[in-house]
């Protein structure tokens, strides 16, 4: 018996070796070595390395790029993300079933998220172009300093191109998962009674606990993590208020020589995004389905 | 979950998997063995093949061997190497490196020596005297030779000579004769002023600067860059703030040129859609392939003050610093590839086949391109070239004030508050001893 369980374990752990030994090389050696850098002044163009201890947090405490790069991602968390998981579970229901028209819409909402993101941030700066955008062709030419240059519409702005990319990915895994419920539950509810918002909020929405839960884990990891739209569409421009965390970081590791300091960046991201994680989990600790059957 | 957390350590990998320390460095080796140099290349506008080209040349001609890495963003690749101890013997590592931190670390060779050599080949006279001083100086810290400048460009405004003959506009040289066109242009239905809002260094550059030096002189620009207390805040300060602000309030610059990047809004220049942009000496290079059949362009000194206390004829020059490493083992022989690209023979070369100027004394002296020609002689009739050092010295502060700037065309700040501001990343500036401080003479 002993010599069985322990050659199961044994191959377990020759199975799980692997990805442990990836997960600890790519995850935890950097997460570690991300800490211990946040503690150095380093410009990064050289061997040298001073210890400051929390200076270079004191410092982020200090730049303005950092505390808009902050409330960004706290607008992207609170209101950019929900309002695009809303507006995907709305297009999902509005595109259900099997018909040809159904599957187009799918389809084309889904266009965004199979182009480069680059593709996206161009298409998106020459919408938003003053001079010959299409906004302004179509009698929008935006506020004097241009929609993704002036200070109040910037980010507005920038978040439209972000839903843009993003609400297609959503709406399919919704899709799935609302063809996922049995067609009988529907037709329970309806002779029990449950319409519309009804049957959405007491049947539609519990069912749909496990994907929403994907759905919210996946908008968090993307609205904490972008990057490449910023960088590319705004650069963090008018004066930070686009700025993104991941962009900021960046920009103080290539061009502002501020190594320890984009380290400093890392691990407050570390901060913010585990703070997140527990208060996802918390939101979906209970399946709701499993609860009532109990 | 992890994964969340995953995303800002694996966005940190990229640091941290590099400062490991690693082995020796590639080139060199014994005394006796023939040594190489290792250089790196920023392939920018100018591309690289000019620089390879050469190096197959120098290694004809001297039998040391030369390997040319080039890269648009070579910064990084270099970035490596200089973390591990084992960076390239010769680097132009372009605009995103901070070679100014590289000198602070100790990682740049002192060239001061070598300034007394001969030119390359044993020609006449030494090989500092073969640059312009002015610009030679540029690379200078604290007296001593540290970067070393190639080709250099030149800060100005630009525009269309046909179109302004055939609208009859004359060309400005006052900020006040500046404001009268503008509003002749602007009546002609089309903007007067556009600019690259996305980067506001072009704005900086091509206003902001010039117009503290035409209202408070050369003193106090070099105030300024000097962090003198209260220098941000200066009237001078306030004036050029307060003379962008008037532009902006009267409806001279190009609607929404804040949203515009560089090359959007010279794409608006070339194409007629606006009279005049701030760009340096690199503009047609840069937009030669989208340029209209026949579009031509002239360089002008930012229009000053009439009554301004600085010189007129005062103008920008910037410089892309090349740099040899401390612990490079083939110094002698970097230094030697380096002068063979500085040697009148190629700095002529390059400006016939890139078109640009070069710090190299007489490297001019070629049949220059249109559009470089005014450039060239308001370089030669300048009695105040200066160059904004505090750009490379202090890239946080620099972006800041950028971005004040950027707050005052959107009329968030007034010039009083964008010099405030300014004023107080200054002095944060001056608190932060882990920045080194550099003066301009």
């Amino acid at each position: 018996m002993v010599s069985k369980n322990l050659k199961r374990n044994g191959f377990l752990l020759a199975c799980l070796l692997p990805g442990l030994i990836l997960y600890c090389s790519l995850v935890l050696v950097p997460f570690a070595r991300t800490i211990e850098l946040s503690g150095y002044r380093f410009s990064g163009v050289s061997t040298n390395r001073k210890f400051v201890g929390f200076d270079n947090f004191g410092k982020l405490w200090e730049s303005e790029p950092f505390w808009w790069a902050i409330r960004n991602g706290v607008i992207m968390l609170l209101v950019v993300g929900p309002v695009i998981l809303g507006l995907s579970m709305l297009l999902a229901h509005a595109a259900q079933g099997t018909s040809r028209l159904s599957r187009l819409m799918r389809t084309v909402y889904l266009f965004p998220n199979l182009i480069s993101l680059v593709a996206a941030a161009l298409i998106w700066r020459n919408i938003y172009n003053p001079s010959v955008g299409l906004l302004r062709g179509i009698g929008l030419p935006g506020p004097q300093n241009g929609w993704l240059g002036d200070l109040d519409t910037a980010f507005p702005a920038f978040s439209v191109a972000f839903a843009w990319v993003t609400l297609g990915f959503y709406t399919m895994l919704f899709s799935a998962g609302l063809a996922g419920i049995p067609a009988e539950v529907h037709e329970a509810s309806e002779l029990e009674g449950a319409h519309g918002l009804r049957k959405y909020l007491l049947i539609t929405r519990p069912l749909l606990w496990s994907v929403r839960r994907v759905a919210s884990v996946h908008i968090t990891i993307a609205a904490l993590g972008v990057f490449a739209l910023v960088n590319v569409m705004t650069d963090g421009e008018p004066s930070g208020r686009t700025q993104s965390l991941l962009n900021y970081l960046y920009r103080m590791m290539t061009i502002e020589g501020e190594f320890g300091k984009a380290a400093a960046l890392g691990v407050v991201m570390m901060v913010i995004t585990s703070v997140t994680s527990l208060m996802l989990w918390m939101l979906f600790r209970r399946d709701p389905t499993a609860r009532r059957s109990a | 979950m992890i994964l969340v957390g995953g995303l800002a350590a694996t966005a940190m990998f990229a640091i941290t998997a590099c400062t490991q320390p690693q082995g020796g460095s590639a080139s060199g080796g014994s005394p006796d063995t023939p040594k190489s140099v290792e250089v790196m290349i920023f392939k920018g506008g100018y591309g690289s093949d000019f620089f390879e080209k050469a190096a197959e040349e120098f290694t004809t001609n001297t039998g040391i061997k030369v390997s040319v890495i080039a890269d648009p963003r070579i910064d990084q690749q270099a970035l490596k190497r200089f973390q591990v101890g084992d960076p390239p013997d010769l680097a132009y590592p372009g605009w995103r490196f901070d070679a100014w931190k590289a000198v602070q670390d100790g990682e740049v060779m002192d060239l001061t020596a070598a300034m007394k050599e001969p030119v390359f080949g044993g020609g006449s006279g030494t090989w500092g005297g073969s640059f312009e001083p002015g610009i030679l100086k540029l690379g200078e810290n604290g007296g001593k030779q540290m970067l070393m400048p190639y080709f250099y460009s030149l800060w100005g405004w630009w525009y269309d000579p046909d179109l302004f003959a055939e609208k009859g506009w004359k060309v400005p040289k006052t900020y006040q004769e500046l404001l009268l066109l503008c509003q002749q242009i602007k009546g002609s239905g089309m903007a007067p002023i556009t600019y690259q809002g996305q980067y506001p260094d072009y704005m900086t550059s091509g206003m902001l600067q010039p117009w503290i030096i035409s209202a408070g002189g050369m003193d106090a620009m070099k105030a300024c860059q000097n962090l003198e207390p209260g220098a941000w805040k200066s009237p001078a300060v306030i004036k050029s703030a307060s003379m962008i602000r008037e532009l902006r309030d009267m409806g001279y610059f190009q609607m929404g040129a804040t949203a515009l990047s560089h090359t959007e809004a010279q794409a608006e220049f070339i194409n007629r859609r606006a009279a005049l942009i701030p760009c340096g000496t690199w503009l047609y290079s840069e937009m030669k392939d989208s340029l209209p059949e026949g579009r031509r362009m002239q360089f002008m000194l930012p229009p000053v003050l009439s009554d301004g206390k600085g010189d007129p004829t005062a103008i920008t020059v910037k410089i892309e610093p090349w740099l040899i490493a401390e612990k490079s083992t083939s110094k002698k022989e970097a230094v030697e590839f380096f002068k063979y690209l500085t040697s009148l023979e190629k700095a002529k070369q390059f400006v016939v086949e890139k078109g640009t100027l070069m710090s190299i004394k007489g490297s001019d002296e070629v049949d220059l391109p249109e559009y470089l020609k005014g450039a060239a002689d308001s370089m030669k009739a300048s009695k105040a070239p200066w160059s904004a050092q505090w750009k490379e010295w202090y890239p946080t502060f620099y972006k800041a004030v950028g971005d004040a700037l950027t707050e005052l065309v959107n009329g968030e700040l007034s010039p009083q508050e964008f010099a405030n501001k300014c004023e107080a990343e200054a002095e944060k500036l001056r608190k932060n001893d882990d920045i080194a401080k550099h003066k301009v003479e």
